[in-house]
């Protein structure tokens, strides 16, 4: 009885929702090109093809590297930065407002800062390290294919920080004192209370972030689309990057759509881990 | 074992003063319990003993050592906090383990003195179990153990046993003053319940608003109040207190008048327990009035008598029937009659030092005013 109240609900979500990964997955199945529009069915055959491309693979490689590069440095980096934040500072709550700028940013605006930064005549980085000595020449970051990848890192790093300051923060103010306090009493100096007290007691939110992080990750395409538009000879290319390229450079529709399909493929498995990861922790709570 | 002394300790945040100027010696051994309203600062005190808060002014001894400079671990000293403070992430054994494992004491060692400090609070069975597991009762005593197991100098306990339930908390009662006197580990120990602090005290330290306002057995405290907050807030039903005016070596009240030879004029605080006050026939008591209220506690009756503008509460036997409208005497034991002075408060009869068993009016009996 109660489901047949859903029943409308449901039939418009899976509408809206579902009806375009179904409809990209159909697509990967025909060829459809701009001279060609009438769409001839070939079946897995894109698939094959794709999986015996080497750029394929690079790019699988690529989205490895960038997804576990980021979520790495933004939750390190962040809960780092979140623990300075905790402590009792001066000027603390305008630190911890400045703190979520790069986020609020839109994320064009931040790629075009981090491309200033970059620019090897012009950008503050490199006139930082030659003013330390670390390099003698202006170094294209962004169009060595050896940095290119570190430095859509750094820069996605920077724009994607604050969420888990901000969540970590969060976390951080409700560990128990009571604990903190206990263990002080027990002799435990700052790191070791931070390892056998604070961390287990923000674990739970640091898995659930770290995988959120990852499908955000996954996903983003601003930043390096904007940087290097997934060069330098596709050494920053990453899923979203190749999707848009395919599609709409090469007009390759179908296999855009098939990329489309493995990367949903990879969301779902990663969305399905953390709705488990939830129900755990709701369970244990 | 060791002795704790504060000198001239004070505690402020801002404008707000917590602790103000306590000085307090607690002997080695000692169980001291720190008594006082919601507030008055007792927490803060304790934990300025724990290392917690530094004072803002005063030394904290322990031992014959300032520790005002030490961290909380270098204190040797043990903590129940009032929720536990237990580490939900670990197993009872490693909780209890854990200020060992800190002290890097061997593992073997370590899984004996915690058996050891888990048989002492008959936790054995459950030390595998995660403290989500355990009941109020079971918790508390698991932050029992991981404070004995250490065997520190001194044990703080705040409030330890506010989060059980009545029944309960009689015998976690019994068993921490058995556990404290085997181990014969100086305590210092708040709480805001009196009776836990009868019980529990060698010596009981009363505070109001940050000060301390007397420290003794809590015997002497309970028969000589040192002024009118301790008479107040010590015993169940409360003392009873009456403003009166002192003049020409009597107490004058509206509804009665005592003599009081040694008394200096102006106004006192007149208080009397309602254990020490009897109902009687209207016409054979000290005064009369009219009933105001009765209620039965179980194994006596408060009466409560209006004496003119003045409640008074008399704790009766049980069998005595008093209706509200009665019209009932009240005579009192003029042996335990408290005086204060109007003005600060403070006990009058003990300036001359006298000690023993307070009789301020040897030869006092009461008149009924006409
Ligand atoms: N960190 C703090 N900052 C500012 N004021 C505080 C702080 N800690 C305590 N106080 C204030 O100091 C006073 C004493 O607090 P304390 O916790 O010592 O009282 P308490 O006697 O333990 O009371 P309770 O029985 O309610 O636990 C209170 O007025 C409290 O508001
Ligand atoms: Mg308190």
């Amino acid at each position: 009885m109660a489901y047949g109240f859903m029943l409308p609900a449901a039939i418009l979500v899976a509408g809206l929702m579902y009806w375009p990964m179904i409809d990209t997955f159909r697509e990967s199945l025909y060829a459809t090109t701009f001279l060609n529009p009438n769409p001839t069915f070939i079946g897995l055959k894109t698939y094959e093809q794709l999986f015996g491309d080497s750029t394929f693979w690079q790019i699988v490689r690529n989205s490895i590297i960038w997804t576990i590069g980021v979520v790495f440095l933004q939750n390190v980096g962040g809960f780092l930065i979140a623990l300075l934040l905790n402590q009792k500072l001066p000027g603390q709550g305008i630190l911890r407002s400045l703190i979520l700028l790069p986020w609020v940013l839109p994320g064009v605006v931040a790629a075009i800062l981090w491309r200033f930064m970059y620019d090897p005549q012009l950008g503050l980085i490199n006139s930082f390290f030659m003013r330390l000595g670390i390099v003698e020449h202006g170094v294209g970051w962004l169009a060595e294919p050896s940095t290119a990848m570190a430095a859509v890192i750094f820069a996605a790093f920077w724009k994607g920080f604050p969420f888990s300051t901000v969540v970590f923060l969060a976390a951080l103010q409700n560990v128990d004192q009571e604990q903190v306090e206990a263990a002080k009493i027990d002799g435990a100096g700052s790191l070791r209370r931070l390892f056998d007290v604070v961390i287990p007691a923000i674990w739970p939110v640091a898995v659930v972030n770290v995988l959120l992080t990852t499908i955000l990750t996954f996903n983003y395409f601003d930043i390096i689309y904007v940087l290097t538009r997934g060069g330098p000879l596709n050494a920053t290319a990453i899923f979203p990057t190749r999707i848009y390229e395919v599609g709409f450079g090469q007009f390759k529709f179908g296999e855009a759509a098939a990329y489309g399909s493995l990367s949903v493929l990879v969301l779902v498995l990663f969305v399905g881990l953390l709705l488990l990861v939830q129900r755990r922790q709701v369970k244990a709570a | 074992m060791a002795s704790v002394t504060l000198k001239s300790v004070s505690k402020r945040w801002g404008s707000v003063t917590a602790v103000d100027d306590v000085s307090l010696d607690i002997a080695d051994g000692e169980f001291m319990v720190l008594l006082g309203p919601s507030g008055c600062g007792k927490t803060t005190t304790m934990r300025m003993v724990a290392g917690l808060d530094d004072p803002s002014e005063g030394d904290i001894l322990i031992g014959d050592r300032v520790v005002n400079d030490l961290a909380p671990g270098d204190r040797d000293l043990a903590m129940v906090f009032q929720n536990y403070g237990l580490y939900p992430h670990m197993t009872v054994a490693e909780n209890i383990g854990y200020p060992l494992k800190v002290a890097r004491v061997g593992k073997a060692e370590r899984t004996e003195r915690v058996r050891a400090a888990a048989a002492r609070v008959e936790l054995e069975a459950y030390l595998e179990r995660k403290p989500q597991a355990l009941s109020g009762g079971q918790r508390q005593r698991v932050a029992l153990a991981r404070a004995i197991v250490r065997t520190p100098r001194l044990f703080l306990m705040d409030e330890p046993l506010s989060n059980l339930d009545a029944k309960l908390r009689v015998s976690m009662r019994a068993q921490l003053k058995h556990l404290q006197h085997e181990l014969a580990t100086t305590t210092i120990y708040v709480t805001h319940d009196q009776v836990e602090a009868m019980t529990l005290a060698d010596r009981v330290a009363v505070m109001s608003k940050g000060k301390l306002q007397q420290v003794g057995a809590p015997l002497d405290i309970y028969n000589r109040p040192a002024n009118v907050f301790v008479a107040g807030f010590l015993g169940n039903p409360s003392m009873n207190l009456i403003a009166a005016q002192a003049e020409g070596g009597r107490l004058i009240h509206a509804a009665f008048s005592l003599p009081a030879d040694t008394v200096r004029p102006g106004k006192v605080f007149v208080g009397q327990r309602p254990e020490d006050m009897k109902v009687t026939e209207p016409e054979k008591g000290d005064f009369r009035g009219e009933v105001f209220s009765a209620e039965l506690l179980g194994d006596a009756a408060l009466i409560t008598v209006r004496l003119n503008g003045d409640l008074v509460a008399v704790k009766a036997p049980k069998d005595v029937r008093a209706r509200m409208g009665d019209v009932v005497g009240v005579s009192f034991d003029p042996a335990m009659l408290h005086l204060f002075d109007g003005q600060s408060g403070e006990r009058l009869a003990d300036r001359n030092g006298e000690a023993g068993k307070v009789t301020p009016f040897p030869q006092a009996r009461g008149e009924r005013h006409p």
